[in-house]
């Protein structure tokens, strides 16, 4: 059987991870190769690196980071943030990526979701979508979560799919940060809405929270951040929770 | 001199470059005729278009050239594609021809899967298989495709997974070809493993 992942999202920016890993002793808990290196020894199925770099003359900093990464990790890695076009994603390609993840540039330019999975195959691209709850629909919103759009989640969805996206990492905006668990409805409504795999993304603060999302929705793996930073809940321990509770799990890493 | 050939649109190509280079051996990329002569052994990887892949190939007249070099007895490594590539056709895009080393076709997942089949699986009957020594059967590897090989030829050892409730090959092995479905430059220890054992034989 396919294995659910979990996927620890890393914030890059101008090449330092913030929000470092804190419950290892690390001499340097800001740099990204090491922590990659750590999450994957922890059991990590997939990392996520998430440039949030503001300056666009530092953006090839990043670039640095992913061919340091590669060399080291050999398990897969999406990159995000900051993404605009064929070139951007070209440049990660060539430096390691696995996959790269759009947003912002997916809503204004939908082409560029057909454009990548024709120039570099379905599977290098991610799509993310920021949803936020309005009345019985969620709304997709952009720019880090501060810009609303006119896009109906579960339609943009559907239509990411049909434009060739390989995968979406979905975030509740109103469970980010919360750590009250992920938004099921949300996650249930996006998953059975495409046939392509869906991240749940948003809310984890325990492990049922990643028990629950698994079980009651189609989400094929779930994306957690500080939980996982601050060692509140460790990888590890949320796989054999998932094995107790009979979902696929890698445990051989 | 171990070749790992290289086209246009062959995905992540660096990946398994940067692993083979990590397991400390040399290799050189192949992108012609001339430098596949050369090499005493070839990894085929990619990712992506069965379609777009082939037609790379023959437009960098590369497409005799592989068959030769196979039929050649030198040890072959095929990953992802290169592993769909071997069989007589594939379906994907109507009808694609394939290198025909390998008697089966190549088919689609159902529609009603989640596609592609994608993350970590595990991968069993693999103890009849020379490149998995010392590596558990039921062993975890990393996967990402939509089309799978359904295998004709009784002279090819077999190893398989399973997605939702079918059964699919995953690994061939034949005479000198070695190829697998997953992407052992991205399956952690155990991918790096049966990499080092391939590469150590040569």
């Amino acid at each position: 059987m396919l294995s659910k992942r979990i996927i620890p999202c890393l914030d890059v920016k101008d090449g330092r991870v913030v929000k470092g890993i804190s419950f290892i002793n690390l001499r340097d808990a800001g740099d990204p190769v090491l922590l990659a290196r750590t999450y994957d020894r922890e059991g990590a199925d997939e990392l996520v690196f998430l440039d949030i770099t503001a300056s666009k003359e530092k953006r090839d900093i990043m670039l640095k980071v992913v061919q340091d990464v590669a060399k080291e990790v050999f398990i897969p890695f999406t990159v995000g943030g900051g993404i605009k076009s064929l070139k951007d994603m070209e440049d990660l390609l060539m430096a390691g990526a696995d996959k790269v993840s759009i947003n912002t540039s997916a809503v204004y330019d939908p082409e560029l979701i057909t454009k990548g999975a024709t120039t570099f195959g379905r599977q290098f691209m991610v799509v993310a979508i920021d949803a936020k709850r309005e009345n019985d629909s969620f709304r997709v919103f952009t720019h880090g979560g501060s810009r609303p759009t006119d896009l109906d989640a579960v339609e943009w969805a559907r239509e990411v799919e049909d434009r060739g996206a390989g995968e979406i990492l979905l975030t509740s905006m109103d469970q980010d940060g919360r750590k009250t668990g992920y938004d099921i409805e949300l996650t249930k409504r996006i998953s059975e809405a495409v046939n392509i795999p869906v991240i749940a993304s948003g809310g984890a603060g325990t492990i049922e929270h990643v028990i629950e999302v698994f079980k009651k929705t189609r989400a094929t793996a779930a994306l957690l951040a500080s939980v996982l930073h601050f060692g509140e809940i460790r990888i590890k321990d949320i796989k054999i929770a998932m094995q107790k509770e009979k979902i696929p799990v890698r445990l051989d890493w | 001199m171990i070749g790992v050939l290289c086209y246009k649109g062959g995905g992540n190509l660096g990946s398994v470059f940067k692993a083979i280079t990590y397991l400390g051996y040399q290799f050189e990329e192949i992108w012609d005729q001339e430098s596949l002569k050369k090499a005493d052994a070839l990894i085929f990887p990619g990712q992506g278009s069965f379609a777009q892949a082939s037609r790379s190939l023959k437009e960098a007249n590369l497409w005799e050239a592989l068959r030769e070099f196979i039929y050649s007895g030198k040890p072959f490594f095929g990953i992802c594609l290169g592993l769909q590539m071997l069989f007589d056709y594939s379906d994907e895009f109507g009808f694609t021809e394939g290198l025909k080393v390998i008697s089966g076709k190549v088919v689609e997942f159902q529609k009603d899967f989640i596609r592609p089949h994608l993350g970590w699986n595990k991968v069993f009957n693999t103890s009849d298989l020379r490149f998995f020594k010392d590596i558990p059967d039921d062993s975890s590897f990393y996967f990402v495709h939509s089309y799978y090989p359904e295998v004709y030829d009784l002279s090819c050892k077999k190893g398989f997974a399973e997605y939702v409730n079918k059964r699919f090959v995953c690994v061939v092995e034949k005479d000198n070809v070695f190829a697998c479905q997953f992407h052992p430059e991205k399956s952690g220890r155990w991918g790096l493993k049966l990499l080092d054992n391939f590469l150590s034989s040569i």
